[in-house]
């Protein structure tokens, strides 16, 4: 078997941004179910925060190239 | 683009970040190569991820 | 890159990888008779005739098979194209009927009993696929708007300083005619290609297993069951793989049709 370890690195670097993006659609679909009119002010909070979390996972993916 | 689609506006960002980090990476790293330097592939990557996370709150962020 | 190597131990179990997917060809000596190929011209067989059954005899009241033809056809129109598209979206439902249709044959063909192929695991036909709406979304863009407001629309962001044009047009640029076929069409190859991948591990493992000592061949049957609730999970994927695709291709569609995005 082989392969290169950077793989490895990216797997493990995966898991918290997945987290985090789990959490942040979490609690913007609980907070549009419990008042439906807040949508349109937590969608851009949602996505901001989805786009930090998904920015460091995207570094993980270029690395595991790069490095 | 259509704002109230939530699925959509998720891929869009990606693909903003995708091209942030690699166009501005691969320039980074391109500069690394020919100058036979090391800081030139961070510094790519983060203003990459910068400007594009710029773009996302312009798209989506604003109200 | 650190490479690693772990020398082979134990009785050579030989993991699926990326050769279980270079299939020869069926019949011929040639490579146009390959298994995916077949696929692809058996799936635009299956479609056109379940369709041309399903609407032969409209009835008022429908049978089943016209309720099935038409509860598809009217998830298609209402559900992504009518909802995402919005005014003009009539003109754009047979493209994404014939994108979502074809899709969800091809990959259901990776969990049918003998077919057990995706056919979009070969990225190729991914690749063409985003070819195609690559060419509509530009194209109606180009066609409502003009080639230099279109270009401009998609380059210049409005209310920036100028100066920050410099970081953000490479981007835009760069997602709307590299990123955006790309990550269309590999979506959907990795979902495939991994999906099989996973089957074959489970299905192999249990296999191999079953052939093994004493104790492996109680475990093999767990590999099966495994194997066997990760088919029900691939239908889930590869539905939900076409259904993006063809939204994808609808919000794209809606972009280039608005004056401003």
């Amino acid at each position: 078997m082989e392969g290169t370890l950077n793989l490895v690195g990216y797997g493990l670097s995966a898991i918290g941004p997945a987290i985090a993006t789990g959490m942040i659609f979490a609690a913007y679909i609980s907070g549009v179910a419990r008042q439906p009119e807040a949508r349109s002010v937590l969608q851009p909070i949602a996505f901001l925060g989805f786009a930090l979390a998904e920015a460091l996972a995207l570094f993980g993916l270029v690395l595991a190239f790069v490095l | 683009m259509a704002k109230g689609n939530e699925e959509g506006a998720m891929w869009s960002i990606f693909g903003y970040l995708l091209s942030g980090l690699v166009i501005w990476g691969g320039i980074g790293w391109a500069l690394d190569n020919w100058l036979d330097k090391n800081f030139f592939l961070l510094g790519g990557l983060l203003l990459g991820a910068g400007s594009s996370l710029y773009l996302t709150w312009l798209r989506f962020g604003r109200n | 890159m650190r490479r690693f190597t772990f020398e082979e131990a134990g009785d050579g179990f030989i993991p699926p990888s990326t050769a279980d997917f270079d299939l020869p060809p069926v019949f011929g000596n040639s490579e146009f008779t390959t298994k995916p190929i077949l696929l692809v011209f058996l799936s635009v067989i299956l479609i056109s005739v379940f369709f041309v059954l399903a609407s032969r005899k409209a009835l008022v009241v429908p049978n089943k098979l016209q309720f099935a033809g038409e509860s598809i056809y009217a998830f298609v129109r209402n559900g992504i194209g009518q909802e995402i598209i919005g005014q003009e979206f009539m003109r754009f439902v047979p493209y994404l009927f014939t994108l979502f249709t074809f899709i969800l044959t091809n990959n259901i063909f990776g969990i049918v009993p003998i077919l057990q192929f995706p056919t979009m695991s070969h990225v190729g036909f991914a690749y063409v696929l985003a070819v195609f709406t690559f060419i509509v979304f530009h194209w109606v863009g180009i066609k409502k708007q003009g080639l230099g407001k279109y270009l401009k629309a998609i380059a210049f962001m409005p209310g920036v300083p100028k100066p920050v044009y410099l970081l953000l047009t490479p981007i835009e640029i760069a997602t709307f005619f590299l990123v955006r076929p790309l990550t269309l069409s590999l979506r959907l190859f990795a979902n495939m290609f991994a999906g099989h991948l996973l089957l074959l591990v489970f299905i192999m493992g249990g296999d191999h297993m079953l052939q093994g000592v004493i104790g492996l061949k109680l475990i093999a049957p767990f590999a099966f069951a495994f194997g066997i609730g990760m088919t029900f999970f691939e239908f889930l994927v590869q539905c939900l793989q076409a259904y993006i695709f063809t939204l994808l291709t609808a919000l794209y569609i809606a972009g280039a049709l608005a004056d401003e995005h």
